[in-house]
């Protein structure tokens, strides 16, 4: 058994070359660029919205560009963008800094560039793919092992943002194989057994990889509801198939390599040394007996593949996937639709990533008016490139060294959020969160509500207040190390507050703001005293709408 | 209306029943203070208890381990010898000569604690150790997640009496945090603070109070625990009384006393609300110079600095001139880090022993805060952890396990023992698998059910109720507090 063999029993109708390469083969969309787009948004508030679904936030340039292409083209161009490499920059930064007898790149610098590209970058759709990607095959700079190796954490965003349209198993193998996640989950210089066998593998790769990276705990339907065996779910595992999983995953080290404990730190893709590898049978998943006396990368693909295999993997991820872009709560029936891209992408080949993507963005529950429930609270980091963006922010001067600062190094505490910074590799928040109370009562999942309580709110308010409201073009002694929100297209406006808090609406609220809160808002700024700036004005409402209820959800 | 406001509203029903029974003069409960309050500041009878979750999983099995020879011996050979960085840097043991200052003992025999629970110098506080020794605090051995009692052979036999998802953070977290074996959205300490909120003055404020984020421990049917940081409580910025402030301060009210057709936009609204109002309440008892101050010194640290509020928040909680007089209350803190697949032998900031060394400091400065604001015998304090980690080694490390040990730690609480017995450390012997994972001998729902009757659930149905698995179990009380 191999992996091409199990792409074959996954999807026999395509031919057998690499999974990447088949993604991008095969587009389904390739010739519609020369036909009129037959699936136009309606109106600007409708390419907002899915904006607000698809990107970092949207901008009026954007908004135009969708409104022109259409949503099938649009992700077609999305799809075929190359990703903007964190890890390079980070190499450049970093030679600046030592040339100049500093100190190298830490974190910081890392997190500046994400802000930076979430800001900024054109390939939108891949770097948000890359964060829902990263809240699932999660490590973390928080782990001690990967808190001074910034490059390294960089290389692995790029896995996932070069790997986000193509296809999973692919980004299986170099998650697997990449020494950053090796080191915070272990299985990096990870060792068979010793002769006496009081030394036993690690287990935790083995036990994450499963439970959250491919199958999870518990047997599936293809909607996510679970399988039954007499009214009770059937586990997808037990501790025998973790530790025959760990025995798996022995034998990584560095990629220059040549004994289990030698090697050069590096980003690139982890080595695998025979003699520390275990070579018995190890019955896996399925009951799948792995033979003895395998190479350790035929152990490791065969044993991915049949994680690969497994029919939870499609509902599992997706149901994920569609929780990071459009939904909290998605129905069976949405997440069903989109497992079946995740199984076959209508061209035989499993795992396409651009398919689910496709799927979950274009689905009727994603593009239909929002139910009461619909949709997904925003995550924090989220609100602020999206303020970013709608406002036009002037971004600062890159530093002495190239880095151009973000003044948002500690996401974390403001947040409770920080990219490839979660506390474990549970992520933030859970898939399967309910807020206690009305939320949970009405059978509702809520991620982002997990770490939402009476104190984030207010800390990610006033973060946002330092960000927005004290933030921008024109204003005495401006801040060097953040953005600016360009708000002209606001203080032109005059004393126009209706007309001030319409523009507001419609560039971060896509136009649905109630009835309630504008009137709350013009009356807000109405009121002020005859001193108060047009300028304060206009952030006024453009602070208040950050941390109001009805931009705190995207719907 | 909201959920929460219709049970806040039932519990001001229910206290106004309970004050009408009392007659005309306790409608104003402060009233009956007068006569007390120049002996009496605090509110009488108050209790509460504080949970510290160890998160990750705490290798236990290197915070309690035999002292004699002959059972030392067989730890060490099950964690693959003494750790030494380059002859056995595999090795989990910890050597015998590394224990003698934190020897205990017990009836059952010789104990040592981690040598990182010596007392604290600099400020002279008390480890762990020395509050063991004091009679302050118990441990309770071989405890976890259990449907039943379950032997070996029937662990082997039938995978159903297992309790579901052994092993898993997520799932092993959730079971200790809810006192039963089957799905629940709510925990033993909400459903605790269902039952003994009633008499709490300030409804408003949730006797269930977490620095530690949030928790599934401390939700009940009509409780949720309120949020805090251990920095204290903050305003949301530009909103104030005057000036523009006060018309953003107004709009943004008005947005929160708004009705949404999501229930996602009104439980933020919700949840923004209430910190608004919880600010106004407790700002000026935390602010500099407030009542709700302590001076004992804490190190500065996460875990200290959470529970460093916790003793201020109890401190401003019974203070009878504060407008909060609760008389029970629930706290959660959390400590993460314990997943030491990796580096537990490690001395650095990474290692178990950094972690227990914080937790020993942390506990030590609470124990004297609580001794300076007078509650030492008002506040029990426990240890809840996932799991405990496999004997034996993965190379630098340990696995996820199952039976563990915790610790309980008060004025009230019977201490200097050891509860439940501690086990044959032997790879795959009697209570153990093949790596050391210990087959539990008490019950998180036992060590629960002795602390929801000290805090007043004392009818068994209701602690069956709470707790449906306990009638399995021997006994329902461990008998770990003293009144």
């Amino acid at each position: 058994m191999n992996r091409i063999a199990i792409f074959c029993v996954a999807g026999c109708l395509g031919l057998l070359v690499s999974p990447v390469a088949r993604a991008l083969t095969h587009d389904p969309l390739f010739g519609n660029s020369f036909e009129v787009p037959t699936d136009l948004p309606a109106s600007d508030a409708e390419a907002a919205r899915f904006l607000t679904q698809a990107s970092f936030g949207p901008t009026l340039a954007e908004v135009s560009r969708l409104r022109a292409t259409g949503y099938s083209e649009w992700l077609r161009q999305e799809f075929n963008k190359p990703a903007t490499s964190a890890r390079t920059y980070m190499e450049t930064v970093n030679a600046s800094l030592l040339g100049a007898g500093q100190s190298g790149v830490s974190h910081n610098q890392r997190l500046d560039r994400w802000f930076y590209t979430g800001a900024t970058g054109t390939d939108q759709l891949r770097q948000r793919a890359a964060f829902a990607l990263s809240q699932i095959l999660v490590i973390s700079d928080q782990n001690s092992s990967l808190g001074g190796e910034p490059i390294q954490v960089s290389e692995y965003w790029d896995i996932l943002a070069r790997n986000a349209f193509g296809n999973y198993r692919e980004l299986l193998d170099q998650t697997t194989w990449n020494p950053s996640m090796g080191k915070y989950l272990s299985h990096f210089r990870n060792q068979k057994a010793s002769t006496d066998g009081t030394r036993q593998p690690d287990e935790n790769y083995a036990r994450e990889v499963m439970q959250l990276f491919t199958v999870g705990l518990i047997e599936r339907n293809l909607d996510f509801t679970p399988i039954l065996s007499a009214g009770q779910p059937i586990p997808t595992y037990d501790q025998s198939v973790v530790s025959n999983y760990a025995k798996v995953f022995t034998g990584f080290n560095y990629n220059n390599a040549t004994t289990i404990s030698n090697g050069t730190n590096t980003y690139l893709r982890m080595t695998c040394i025979e003699s520390a590898h275990d070579v018995g049978t190890k019955t896996v998943i399925g009951g799948t007996i792995l033979p003895a006396g395998q190479s350790c990368s035929n152990d490791v693909d065969d044993g991915v593949d049949l994680l690969f295999a497994h029919p939870n993997i499609a509902p599992f991820i997706s149901r994920q996937l569609i929780q990071r872009f459009t939904s909290s709560t998605p129905s069976a029936a949405y997440i069903q639709r989109v497992a079946q891209k995740f199984n076959n992408n209508g061209f035989g080949e499993r795992g396409d990533l651009s398919a689910v993507v496709k799927q979950i963005l274009l689905d009727p529950e994603a593009r239909n008016a929002p139910a009461a429930n619909g949709g997904k609270a925003r995550e924090p980091m989220l609100k602020l490139t999206a303020i970013w963006r709608a406002w036009g922010a002037q971004m600062p001067a890159a530093d002495a060294y190239g880095n151009i600062p973000m003044g948002m190094t500690g996401p974390s505490g403001t947040f409770g959020q920080r990219p490839l910074g979660a506390d474990t590799v549970f992520n933030f928040y859970e898939p399967d969160y309910r807020h206690p109370g009305a939320i949970a009562n009405a059978g509702l999942y809520s991620p982002e509500f997990q770490t939402l309580n009476e104190s984030t709110i207010v800390s990610s308010a006033n973060s946002l207040y330092n960000y927005a409201f004290n933030s921008y073009v024109g204003m005495s002694s401006p801040p060097s190390n953040r953005p600016l929100l360009d708000i002209a297209a606001l203080t032109s406006l005059g004393t126009d507050y209706a007309a001030m808090v319409e523009e507001v609406n419609r560039r971060m609220l896509y136009g649905t703001m109630s009835t309630v809160m504008r009137t709350a808002l013009i009356n807000a700024v109405t009121f002020m005293d005859g001193n108060v700036s047009t300028s304060e004005r206009a952030r006024s409402i453009i602070y208040l709408v950050a941390i109001s209820p009805e931009f705190a959800v995207q719907r | 209306m909201s959920a929460e406001s219709q049970s806040r509203r039932n519990f001001l029903r229910q206290l106004s029943c309970a004050l009408c029974a009392g007659g005309a003069s306790s409608l104003l409960p402060q009233l009956n203070l007068i006569s007390s309050a120049l002996a009496q500041t605090t509110v009488p009878g108050y209790k509460a208890l504080v949970c510290v979750y160890f998160a990750g999983g705490n290798d236990a099995w290197n915070f309690l381990m035999p002292y004699d020879q002959a059972r030392h011996d067989v730890y060490a050979a099950s964690r693959s010898g003494v750790y030494n960085a380059t002859s056995n840097p595999g090795g989990l043991a910890i050597a015998r000569s590394a224990l003698t200052a934190t020897q205990i003992s017990d009836a059952s025999g010789s104990y040592a604690l981690h040598p990182s629970t010596i007392d604290r110098t600099g400020p002279s506080q008390p480890g762990l150790r020395s509050l063991y020794n004091q009679g302050k605090l118990a441990l309770i051995s071989n405890i976890g997640t259990l449907i039943q009692p379950i032997s070996k052979t029937e662990y082997n036999a039938t995978p159903a009496l297992r309790p579901p998802q052994l092993y898993s953070h997520s799932d092993q977290e959730n079971l200790w945090h809810i006192g039963r074996t089957t799905a629940s959205a709510r925990g033993w300490g909400g459903l605790i603070a269902d039952r003994v909120r009633v008499d709490n003055l300030n409804q408003m404020l949730s006797p269930c109070i977490s620095i530690g984020g949030g928790n599934r421990f401390e939700v009940g049917a009509n409780t949720f625990p309120y949020q805090m940081s251990s920095g204290g409580v903050t305003n949301v910025s530009g909103t104030g009384t005057t000036g523009a402030s006060y018309q953003r301060a107004v709009a943004l009210q008005q947005m929160i006393d708004a009705s949404y057709p999501s229930l996602y936009q009104s439980e933020y609204s919700n949840i923004l609300g209430r910190s608004r109002d919880i600010y106004g309440l407790l700002n000026s008892g935390l602010a500099s110079g407030g009542i709700g101050n302590v001076t004992t010194d804490f190190p500065n640290e996460s875990l200290a600095n959470q529970l460093k509020m916790v003793a201020r928040m109890i401190k401003l909680s019974r203070d009878t001139s504060f407008n909060i007089q609760h008389s029970r209350q629930i706290y959660y803190v959390r400590i993460g880090g314990f997943d030491m697949h990796d580096n537990l032998m490690s001395t650095g900031t990474n290692g178990h022993a950094n972690l227990l060394a914080r937790v020993s400091q942390a506990l030590g400065a609470f124990w004297n805060a609580l001794g300076e604001i007078g509650a030492q015998n008002q506040v029990t304090t426990f240890t809840m952890s996932e799991f405990a980690r496999t004997l034996s080694t993965n190379g630098n490390g340990s696995d996820h396990a199952w039976g563990s040990v915790n610790m309980i730690l008060g004025g009230n609480v019977q201490g200097g023992r050891i509860y439940g017995g501690f086990p044959d450390q032997t790879l795959n012997g009697p209570v153990s698998l093949s790596r050391g994972q210990f087959i539990p001998s008490t019950s998180v729902d036992q060590m629960a059910a002795t602390l929801a009757s000290w805090m007043g659930v004392t009818s068994s149905t209701e602690l069956n109720t709470i707790f449906p698995n306990l009638g399995n179990f021997s006994s329902s009380n461990l008998g770990f507090m003293l009144n």
